[in-house]
């Protein structure tokens, strides 16, 4: 009898925790009652949808119920096609970086693969279904992605897949559909400049030209003729010559993007121009170039600005608590020299400090501004918009997006970006990017608008495969997010990067009821260690000043550290010096 | 078959050729010390320029509802060129091998570079964005006009310059690859052969592909397409000047050697600290040099220098500049032309065409700027005093007639283009930079030597 209760409880944690891996007894599925969004630019309307062998068979608030069908109440919730990412890595293992020089005789000529140009390479040799980026990117909604493989200059071809989380066979839509391209420069062998990168492309593209033309001149007569042999790379160009493969070019920055369009003006493929940060400025160039624009979702972090005015308060009443000591050791010293004649030029220079500081942070907010708002500013030229995910994790997704609506980007837009933008970019359209009758079955089931903080996603339907979310309760003690605590105890080594130097050392957490205390070594100053007891720990945020005994000088470093994993990346703040970037990671990861 | 590959070179020249429209501007210099450089100096005189072009050099010309800029009392000479910089670029050296004739820093160009600004502040309009010095031959090289304030990277190029190329004799290339990889050159004998490989191998590639183009659609595959002999080839058939880094007479007459027996005419020596030694050599030639006014002794070969170079090969009749190689001495060109008078009595004209007509011929330019004539591009620099005075401060500087520096607008932060990530400090950096030098870029081959 027990036997049987566990095996009961087994299955149910099955149901729950891995719900995709146990088949559905049904093959239709009725969404009941779910406010539906069919399509950006359409009124949201009260709904159902029935998906029947994996695709929609219908949609609207009339829909029959069949007798067999498995029913989920909608309850209102919001209904989306499912999401699509025309350019990811999602279902790619990352490969690990490597530091060492590549062994090749001549550095001006090493092969291809060691240059960054394997363009035969095809994404469907590189897809693992139990990658993590497949349930993660599902799990925000995603339901199609156009993945592509790591690597150079020229990594390979792309597919289309489903996240189904299946074999390859099962869950690609379209095979090698994209050629990749990047601008990363190969390790001391050519191209190891962008410069060299770009000289390759014309090269290799030029040559795929030449040897595209006698493989023509030899199909339609081959009598008399030498017979075509082009290497795998230069066969792979000759879909993309053809014009029957664009290439998705990762230019992130103004010139990337500008020098990209400038490979495509000469050889004029199909361009894709992705993973874009910065490109407002060259809407003109892009326009005329006829390229399709994948944005990055990846945005500059903005200015905490309420945190440090905190912090600015609370320094101004450290300095003061510390210029009367100051000034008696002045005393001590000198004759006490005539209070006003000393301080007077100081504080100017101060002022002066302050303001050049001020009209900095201005610049840098303008900036951030500008980066947040590309696809408003995309959308206002006419130019469509989508994304791509490349450097963006599945968890930022949204709140990103919401960002860039909150600056002005209308709701429509973003959605299209999400769904119709998307399955355009990767010619899906037919079936995929709707809540239409006929399109896949994928749907997503939201709680609130997905532009609304408060959403949360509560089902995934892949290829009519329904995906269930627990959602949890915010925990109240925790971080702002309602993300669980991490735990940081152990030893960590950090470094801070300060221009024409590098700082590093070690911190020591160590737990102390809810919070930690820290334990600081720095490198140059081998024999002083430094403690901070219960600092501030905020989901995987930790913050915690110190001054270290730098030869009586009051200096604070107000550090923030973001925890992920095995290592951290964080700011410390040090006055009037700037703020400068710190890294750490684990010195024994389990 | 020839259809494509004049399609192919159609398409490149016409994407060199028609950048976007650059920004031209009309504007009236009133009431200067016009310092014409070809026509002598003219008192109390009036440059007009329209749509980017002198029109006219004179007194009293008036125009309705022009942007007019009052010179009384002030010095108006042609906008300065220099011949060899580095500014501007993302990517100095390409240093994967010891030829990359097939490289082009005109694919790196940035725009925002503030240290175009600042070489406007000092009065000079246009540079030559070379490659480094890495390489026995570099990478082909831009000349720039500092439009400062331009965003796209076209529209720095100067449309129509000729096309030009590094190249680089003794050390560093010997270092970088000899010593650096252990390959070939490891001393100035490797140095001449890596030209001389190039050039040879360039002539058997021009061969084959006239053999193929004889029948393009017969029996024999293509030749294959190397960028690096393209390059190789069109210096061969003239098409391309020769910039070569230098510093011994041997050496540079080894490379007139070299040239001669291939057949190549167009070739500015650069630094050639020892071009005094052979200066009617150089003349004899047709060579030209482009020097420091007095940088040298910092490395081995630098050492037998002087500051008369300058001065003795232009009373040798060789076509020599004065140039910047830095950020920060191109700032001051007008300063270093003013010492040839010091070393060498140069005339005023003959010091400043060091920095104007002079370094415009080498780069063959000087049918456009270098000098105040009627048709010429409008470049113009503005002086408080005469330039080669010390007390001389640049006021205003002009690029086709839009004015791209004024000491009245001259703000603290003239950045076109904030990092929106990069942290906020006014902590100053005063350790070692490389940037904007010869041999950007490179420290990491010198750290794994294994």
């Amino acid at each position: 009898m027990n036997r049987i209760i566990y095996c009961i409880a087994f299955l149910l944690i099955c149901t729950v925790g891995i719900s995709q891996d146990v088949p559905q007894v049904t093959n239709k599925i009725y969404l009941k009652n779910v406010t539906l969004h069919s399509q950006p630019g359409q009124e949201a309307i009260l709904g159902s949808i029935l998906i029947e062998d994996g695709i929609i068979a219908a949609v609207g608030n009339n829909v029959f119920i069949p007798f067999d069908a498995k029913i989920i109440e909608g309850d209102s919730m919001h209904a989306y096609a499912g999401f699509i990412a025309p350019l990811s890595y999602i279902g790619l293992e990352k490969p690990k970086e490597s530091n060492e020089a590549p062994k090749v005789k001549r550095s001006g000529y090493p092969p291809n693969d060691v240059a960054g140009i394997t363009p035969e390479r095809s994404v469907a040799n590189a897809y693992k279904k139990d990658e993590k980026t497949i349930a993660n990117f599902r799990k925000e909604g995603f339901t199609i992605a156009h993945s592509v493989p790591y690597g150079g200059m020229m990594p390979g071809k792309g597919s289309v897949i489903s996240l189904n989380g299946k074999d390859y066979h099962e869950a690609v839509l379209s095979k090698d559909q994209s050629m990749f391209a990047t601008w990363k420069t190969a390790r001391r062998v050519f191209p190891a400049t962008l410069i060299g990168i770009m000289s390759k492309w014309r090269e290799l593209y030029r040559n795929a030209e030449l040897s595209h033309h006698h493989a023509q001149a030899y199909k339609s007569n081959p009598q008399n003729k030498k017979r075509p042999s082009p290497d795998a790379a230069t066969s792979a160009l000759f879909a993309v010559l053809e014009k029957k493969m664009p290439v998705f070019f990762v230019a992130e920055k103004h010139r990337d993007v500008a020098r990209t369009l400038q490979l495509q003006k000469e050889l004029n493929f199909d361009l894709v121009i992705s993973e874009a940060r910065d490109i407002d400025r060259i809407l003109d160039r892009t326009k005329k170039s006829n390229a399709r624009v994948l944005l990055s979702l990846d945005l500059p972090k903005a200015e905490k600005e309420d945190k440090k005015k905190g912090k600015e308060e609370k320094k101004e009443t450290e300095v003061k608590e510390a210029e009367p000591a100051e000034q008696t050791a002045q005393a001590e010293t000198n004759e006490a020299p005539p209070e006003t004649s000393k301080a007077e030029p100081e504080k100017k220079m101060e002022k002066e400090e302050d303001e050049k500081s001020k009209q900095l942070k201005e610049r840098k907010k303008a900036a951030i501004a500008r980066y947040v708002g590309q696809a408003k500013t995309l959308r206002s030229s006419d130019v469509p918009v989508s994304f791509s995910y490349l450097e963006t994790k599945a968890k930022d997704v949204h709140t990103n997006l919401r960002r860039m609506v909150k600056d002005g980007l209308s709701e429509d837009d973003a959605l299209a970006a999400l769904t119709t933008e998307a399955a355009d970019v990767l010619n899906i359209s037919e079936t995929a990017g709707t809540l239409e009758s006929g399109k896949i079955g994928n749907v997503v089931l939201s709680t609130k608008s997905i532009f609304d903080d408060e959403a949360k996603i509560k089902y995934v339907v892949i290829d009519g495969q329904i995906h269930e979310y627990e959602i949890k309760e915010k925990k109240k003690k925790s971080g702002e997010e309602g993300e669980e605590p991490v735990d940081i105890s152990g030893s960590w080594s950090y470094t801070i990067e300060v221009p024409g130097m590098t700082s590093s050392g070690t911190m020591t957490f160590t737990k102390n009821g809810d919070s930690y205390d820290v334990e600081l070594t720095n490198s140059q100053m081998p024999d002083e260690t430094v403690s901070v007891s219960d600092i501030d720990m905020n989901g995987n945020v930790a913050s915690f000043s110190y001054s270290p005994p730098v030869g009586g000088m009051n200096i604070t470093l107000d550090n923030e550290l973001t925890f992920d994993g095995d290592t951290f990346e964080g700011t410390v703040d040090v006055g009037d010096f700037g703020s400068f970037e710190i890294t750490g990671q684990k010195d024994n990861p389990e | 078959m020839k259809n494509i590959i004049l399609l192919f070179i159609f398409s490149f020249t016409l994407a060199t050729i028609l950048p976007a429209q650059i920004e031209k501007g009309d504007v009236l210099i009133k009431n200067g010390t016009v310092i014409t450089i070809t026509d002598g100096v003219k008192e109390n005189s009036d440059v007009l320029i329209r749509d980017g072009i002198i029109r006219r050099i004179g007194k009293n010309i008036s125009v309705e509802g022009i942007h007019t800029i009052d010179a009384t009392g002030q010095f108006v000479m042609p906008g300065i060129i220099d011949a060899h910089s580095h500014i501007g670029i993302d990517v100095v050296n390409e240093g994967t091998d010891p030829n990359t004739s097939d490289v082009f820093v005109g694919d790196a160009i940035n725009p925002f570079a503030i240290s175009i600004y600042r070489a406007l502040a000092g009065g000079v309009t246009a540079s030559h964005a070379m490659h480094g010095s890495a390489n026995a031959v570099g990478g082909q090289c831009e000349t720039i006009k500092h439009r400062f304030g331009s965003i796209d990277p076209e529209d720095m190029k100067m449309a129509g310059a000729p096309r030009t190329i590094k190249f680089a004799l003794g050390e560093n290339p010997m270092r970088v690859h000899g010593e650096g990889r252990r390959i070939v050159p490891r001393t100035r004998m490797g140095v001449e052969q890596i030209f001389r490989e190039g050039f040879a191998k360039a002539q058997d590639y021009m061969a084959e592909w006239d053999r193929y183009n004889t029948d393009p659609d017969g029996a024999k595959e293509p030749p294959k397409f190397d960028m690096k002999m393209e390059t190789m080839a069109d210096i061969l058939r003239g098409e391309i000047i020769i910039h070569c880094h230098s510093y011994r007479a041997d050496e540079i007459l080894m490379l007139l050697d070299v040239l001669e027996d291939y057949g190549v005419s167009k070739i500015c020596f650069q630094h050639v600290n020892e071009g005094f030694k052979v200066a009617p050599e150089l003349a004899a030639f047709g060579a030209s040099a482009s020097v420091f006014a007095d940088w040298w002794a910092y490395k081995f070969e630098v050492y037998y220098s002087t500051a008369y170079n300058a001065a003795i090969l232009t009373r040798n009749n060789v076509v020599t500049s004065i140039n910047s190689d830095s950020g920060e001495l191109i700032r001051h060109l007008y300063h270093e032309a003013a010492k040839t008078q010091r070393y060498g009595d140069l005339s005023d004209n003959e010091a400043l065409r060091l920095i104007t007509l002079n370094p415009a011929i080498q780069l063959g330019i000087d049918d456009r700027v270098g000098s105040l004539e009627i048709g010429k591009d409008g470049d113009i620099a503005i002086f408080s005093k005469h330039p080669l005075s010390i007390y001389a401060v640049p006021q205003v500087t002009i690029v086709d007639g839009v004015v791209r520096f004024d000491i009245n607008g001259d703000t603290e932060d003239m950045r076109m283009d904030v990092d929106p990530e990069a942290k906020i400090s006014t902590f100053v950096d005063h350790s070692y930079s490389e940037e904007d030098r010869c041999m950007q870029g490179l420290f990491e081959f010198f750290i794994d030597r294994k």
